[in-house]
């Protein structure tokens, strides 16, 4: 099953006219269990975009299917929502509830499950984000620690058990060990249930290192559609669309200018460390 | 020219202090990086610094004047202009060159004088074509350089900014950092709170906090080498940094000099 994208395009409406298109034909496939990486400019359309795909807006031109459902059919939204999980820019904003499990048991409440059901879901979920149910469920949520917070609130969008999880710059200030923490859960969901992960991020080394996919937006097109090593080998392209490269690709970059011959797919630290290994150069 | 002595201060309510025992010396011209968890105090140490936050004991100096004798905070507030992250909160009025003069016109300057000042300040951040803009218009980078303008138009000696650069993308980001290195290299006392450790690599110094207290400072070169200190703390050296430190694992003689990526390449390239 997948994700298909079909010569989709989008307008937002001001004062009753169209403004200039946000998205503009896009067209192509997201493969289940993959890592997409969505990477873009402000403003290049990758919130938008990702709004499309559980129906928060609407299908105006084109298509987005979802395992077979298309959500241009009103009547399939409900069912696509189940599959496609959404965890928005500075999702602890919208925790409300006065314990974590409360907030973390609404979503499921919402899909109408058995209190049984919901309650093994949302401990399941507490403990997939690192939080112990035994230590957490009756704290507060405005309790908690900034990156606690985060993960609660992405804790009560995993305990709906979505195929397919999309992410807003899911680690947007948090300290270096707090993103870790997210990209490790974010892989580990990934590898253990097979869930599907989307994630627009502004780091690039984030991205290199645990995507398998790469989409590139550039005012509202796709510029890009393809592996990290392929995506970042076209490093002057992005530059001038004004988006960087990651730490290993600017550093092969500097390297490459002063006479090496080291390939540009290289992006990540693991694929750059293997080719010191292989004897290209001595220590 | 900011001197903290044996700071401690503790929130409302709170079961632990968010800064415990601060002692630290900024000096003028200085541009100094503070770095930390989240929750590590690093954010109510820079709001000590223009008496937004007076310490709970221990005392704050800046230019000479204690921030906990109400009747200095005027004169220290004038001298120290602060930045904050989310550029929306900081804007006031809906054209760019307004907002610069919102500061000095609340301070009773004389027009002529005002104009003077919100030229130069716009100059300063690159923004002068957009003196006339709508302030919604434009980006968030663009944004905190208008807000740093601003501050700027009431000639502070010492710019603090308090994750300023943690909303922005990564073009916003290196927009407001050359422009905050451009006022450091004339002469203004720069303290700015990051989440983001390849910021502070240009810096002077980096203090590095865990847990309210100080746990580590020096010049980047310094602070970086401390891998394990700054792991328990919660951090991450730059990925430069990181890649430069496998490269010796397996071997390569790197200096700990070696930051950015073309000293990288130019360190290796001979041994290829």
């Amino acid at each position: 099953m997948s994700i298909v994208i079909n010569h989709l395009s989008f307008a937002y409406t001001q004062g009753g006219k169209k403004l200039e298109p946000t998205l503009k034909d896009l067209c192509f496939t997201i493969e289940e269990g993959a890592f997409l990486g969505i990477i873009g400019h402000t403003g290049s359309g990758k919130s938008t975009f990702v709004k499309h795909l559980n129906g928060l807006l609407p299908c105006e031109k084109g298509t987005v299917i979802v395992d077979g459902h298309d959500l241009s059919e009103k009547t399939e939204r409900k069912t696509v929502r189940a599959l496609v999980g959404m965890v928005f820019q500075y999702p602890e904003y919208q925790l409300f509830a006065e314990t974590v499990y409360e907030d973390v048991s609404f979503g499921p409440k919402n899909m109408k499950l058995d209190t049984q059901e919901i309650d093994k879901r949302v401990k399941q979920a507490m403990e997939l984000v690192g939080l112990n149910p035994d230590v957490f469920s009756e704290r507060s949520p405005f309790d908690l620690s900034g990156g606690e917070r985060r993960r609660t609130a992405i804790a009560g969008v995993l305990a709906m058990q979505p195929k397919y999880l999309v992410l807003d710059e899911p680690m947007a200030g948090l300290d270096p060990l707090g993103r870790r923490e997210i990209l490790a859960l974010l892989e580990k969901l990934r590898k253990e249930s097979g869930c599907t992960i989307i994630m627009i991020s502004h780091s690039m080394d984030d991205i290199a290192n645990h995507a398998t996919k790469v989409l590139v937006l550039e005012q509202g097109s796709v510029f890009l559609y393809d592996t990290p090593n392929l995506v970042f080998s076209h490093a002057e392209e992005l530059e001038k669309i004004g988006l960087s490269v990651p730490s290993v690709t600017k550093i092969c970059i500097e390297m490459n200018r002063r006479g090496a011959k080291i390939p540009a797919s290289i992006c990540t630290e693991q694929a750059f460390l293997d080719w010191f290994r292989e004897g290209n150069a001595h220590a | 020219m900011i001197q903290f002595d044996n700071v401690t201060f503790q929130y409302e309510k709170a079961n632990v202090p968010a800064l415990s025992e601060i002692t630290l010396k900024i000096n003028q011209g200085e541009f100094v990086a503070v770095v930390g968890h989240n929750g590590s105090g690093k954010s109510t140490l820079a709001k000590h610094i223009n008496g937004l936050i007076v310490p709970t004991s221990g005392t704050v100096t800046v230019c000479g004047l204690r921030t906990d004798n109400e009747d200095n905070l005027l004169k220290i507030r004038q001298n120290v202009g602060m930045a904050f992250q989310n550029p929306d909160n900081q804007l006031v009025t809906t054209v760019v060159e307004e907002d610069v003069a919102f500061g000095p016109e609340n301070l009773g300057i004389a027009p002529d004088e005002i104009r003077l000042r919100v030229d130069e300040a716009l100059a300063s951040v690159g923004m002068s074509d957009y003196a006339k803009n709508a302030v919604h218009h434009l980006s968030g980078g663009q944004k905190q350089r208008i807000a740093i303008a601003g501050i700027l138009a009431l000639k502070p000696k010492i710019l603090v900014l308090d994750e300023a650069s943690a909303m922005l993308d990564p073009s916003g980001r290196t927009e407001l950092l050359q422009t905050v290195r451009k006022l450091h290299a004339a002469g203004m006392t720069v303290i700015m709170v990051t989440q983001y450790m390849e910021e502070t690599i240009d810096c002077d110094r980096i203090v590095v906090m865990k847990s309210g207290r100080i746990v580590l400072t020096g010049t980047p070169v310094e602070v970086f080498k401390e891998t394990d200190l700054l792991s328990e703390s919660n951090l991450v050296p730059p990925e430069t940094v990181v890649i430069r430190d496998s490269l010796r694992k397996l071997g390569f003689k790197l200096s700990d000099s070696v930051l950015h990526a073309d000293q990288l390449a130019e360190a290796i390239c001979p041994l290829l």
